[in-house]
């Protein structure tokens, strides 16, 4: 146990004695500490300690908004784009010379001489590097975790998912980058390399997720229309205009006997068949089968939304940021077929798969790094 | 157990692209003894270090070492190893590297805090063990590479171009503590190209080239085995007696006759002959071979195409890579 704990205080005092977590933390803590100087009183809301202050009905000490707005700032501006994309940078910064640095013929003939195995030294590093990840996230979060409870007076522990999903997505990442840096030693190869997977799999997210709303949208035209086309055919209404439009007699009673035609092919165009939409569905097959390869860190980090309670209510962080403050979703005249639509691309891929795949991901290079770091001749 | 704590036979290493860094050495090292692993640069000297300590895998030959296989890890745990161009942690302190060196090597909490102090005495580094190894001279560095090496109380050291860049006063030091573990009855096996380091402590060497093992022995029996007596004089041979001489087997240079031989009777008629010519005889010594003359002979002998070296500059193989 010894050596482990030897390999894991020095990945740590590695780590610590680089500019850059102290840089990391500095701007955790200064992201935090912003956030913990909005609060709440019986007027409005003030920023900075109260430096600066709005009045507001809305969003004022006691009120449901004032609490969604709290915490949507949080979820949705803090973790999604500081904790989700800057902090899993610096951390990959800060750790990409770990594997490097061990391999180095200098470095090697200290640590890999010794009593532990190769693939035990490959682990504790691996585990002393999400360690250091875990200790930059776990501050951060719970120092909105205390905020929370100061500025809106109740504990909200449902904001600690944050700490395994920006994990998790480092694990996707950090994988990849351990292989390019056992294989190469070059840390700089091994961290473009990684920005490369990356920015590939989000940009493979978002034309999968744009291009599954795009044809659910018209798939579900092309199925109101044919509804409506099978509702008034019966009713003797034409609704493309080649007979009169007048209700035949007792076609009522025939509307609730007939069944409706099943719509087998909700794509092809009535008239040609529509070559546009089936081409969209070739496209979005490929992009699927790339994207069940590729690390899904937007969909992973997309989880938390379902998991933050907000105002006593899980998934109080779903939507948009204007949307959940504004309440959108509580209009009455909201679009049926919109909410739907988002409805259903938002559960287009389970938790458990867009998680287990990227886990599949992460443990396949794993393997592949610990094969080439235990096979390495220095 | 063995008395040997190395025993090597016919190991071989063929880097990817069919560099042969290692053609069979087979190499007996004695318990307790300083072993010398000479070479120049790209002999193969740290390929066998690092074939030892499983860095690299061999390509072939079998071995013990302290009676277990060849790159059985758990034989690591009672060796010590100072690795060439060493790389300490420069966030650490000194004592935090033998401190870390210990944990590796799985030495209990108490051991490591006795054995750190008197490891840092030994190296003469216990007033400055509490700076960062940034801050350190190379000699520190290397003094401290010395004090990982033997936290665990290793049965063989090995130390791979120990003196490397450490100044005259430093390796002096570092000659004097070889000597302190040799009496404690460790094994402390040595690779370098810096032969003068290694002579007056070292007591058998292996010398080894392209991947060769060229010569091994005790070093006095080495250097004895071409003995030769040295006259030195003063005036001018002519000619005609300096091809005679030749013709005898002597070699004459400027101001001093060379006789390859271990009998006093062989040179008695060369005393006789430079008195007759009214020369003057300054001195007449039997003469053993010095490590580098040693050394040099056994590559002149691999290599006889090769120039003959510069005085003073590194030696060199180039056929091989540093490895």
């Amino acid at each position: 146990m010894k050596p482990y704990l030897t390999i894991l205080l020095d990945s740590f005092r590695m780590l610590k004695a680089r500019t850059i977590f102290w840089v990391t933390l500095a701007i955790s803590l200064f992201v935090a500490l912003v956030y913990l100087s909005m609060g709440f009183d019986e007027t409005g809301t003030s920023l900075f300690f109260g430096l600066s202050h709005f009045e507001s009905d809305m969003f004022r000490e006691g009120t449901s908004q004032s609490e969604t707005l709290y915490v949507s700032i949080f979820t949705k501006l803090i973790a999604e784009y500081w904790l989700s994309w800057i902090a899993v940078l610096l951390a990959l910064i800060s750790c990409v010379a770990i594997f490097p640095e061990a391999l180095k013929e200098g470095t090697a003939g200290m640590e890999l001489t010794k009593k532990l195995s190769r693939f035990q030294v490959f682990a504790a590093k691996f585990v002393g590097s999400l360690l250091f990840v875990t200790i930059q996230v776990l501050a951060f979060v719970l120092i909105v975790f205390l905020a929370l409870r100061w500025r809106l007076g109740s504990w909200n522990p449902s904001i600690f998912w944050y700490v395994p999903l920006i994990l998790l997505v480092f694990t996707y990442l950090y994988s990849f980058m351990m292989v390019i840096a056992v294989k190469t030693r070059s840390v700089m190869t091994a961290l473009v390399l990684t920005l490369v997977l990356w920015a590939i799999s989000s940009v493979i997210g978002f034309f999968e997720g744009n291009l599954y709303t795009m044809i659910q949208t018209l798939e579900m035209s092309e199925k109101f229309e044919a509804e409506a086309r099978e509702s008034a055919k019966p009713l003797g209404v034409d609704l493309e205009g080649e007979e009169g439009g007048q209700i035949e007699e007792g076609a009522e009673d025939q509307v609730q006997v007939d069944d409706p035609e099943p719509l087998e092919e909700p794509f092809v165009d009535r008239d040609n068949g529509d070559t546009g939409i089936l081409s969209m569905k070739l496209w979005y097959q490929r992009l699927l089968a790339a994207y069940a390869i590729f690390p899904k860190t937007g969909r992973t980090m997309e989880i938390a939304d379902r998991l933050i309670v907000v105002n006593g209510e899980k998934g109080g962080a779903k939507g948009s940021f204007m949307s959940i403050i504004m309440g959108f979703e509580e209009e009455e005249d909201q679009n049926d077929m919109f909410i739907e639509l988002s409805e259903k691309a938002a559960d287009r891929h389970s938790g458990t798969y867009a998680i287990g795949t990227s886990v599949l991901f992460s443990l396949t290079m794993l393997v592949w790094a610990g094969w080439i770091f235990c096979r390495k001749e220095i | 157990m063995s008395d040997y704590v190395l025993d090597l036979s016919g190991i071989r290493k063929t880097y990817r692209g069919g560099v042969e860094a290692l053609k069979g050495i087979d190499l007996q090292v004695p318990r307790g003894c300083i072993y010398g692993l000479l070479g120049p640069n790209g002999a193969g000297k740290s390929t066998m270090i690092k074939i030892l300590t499983t860095l690299i895998r061999r390509t072939g030959g079998e071995g013990t070492m302290l009676g277990k296989p060849i790159g059985d890890r758990s034989v690591l745990q009672k060796i010590g190893l100072l690795p060439e161009h060493a790389q300490f942690p420069d966030y650490l302190t000194g004592r935090q590297v033998i401190e870390f060196t210990a944990g590796l090597q799985d030495v209990s909490s108490l051991e490591c805090k006795t054995r750190t102090d008197s490891l840092l005495d030994l190296v003469q580094m216990t007033d400055d063990q509490d700076r960062k190894m940034k801050g350190y001279s190379k000699g520190m560095k290397q003094r401290i590479g010395i004090a990982q090496a033997l936290v665990n109380d290793p049965d063989i050291v090995f130390l791979d171009e120990p003196t490397d860049g450490v100044d005259p006063a430093g390796r002096r030091d570092f000659r004097v503590l070889m000597k302190k573990l040799r009496e404690e009855g460790r094994t402390i096996f040595i690779n370098t190209h810096i032969l003068s380091e290694l002579e007056p402590i070292v007591d058998r060497v292996a010398i080894i080239s392209h991947g060769q093992l060229l010569g091994e022995g005790v070093l006095d029996d080495l250097r004895s085995s071409k003995p030769s007596y040295q006259i030195e004089f003063e005036g001018r041979l002519a000619p005609a007696r300096i091809q005679a001489m030749s013709e005898q087997g002597f070699t004459v240079e400027s101001g001093l006759i060379t006789a390859a031989t271990s009998k006093p009777g062989d040179v008695q008629s060369v005393i006789d002959q430079l008195r007759q010519d009214g020369i003057v005889i300054v001195r007449v010594e039997r003469h053993t071979q010095s490590l580098e003359d040693l050394f040099m002979g056994f590559v002149d002998q691999a290599n006889p195409s090769a120039p003959p070296p510069i005085p003073g500059a590194p030696l060199q193989s180039p056929a091989i890579p540093q490895s």
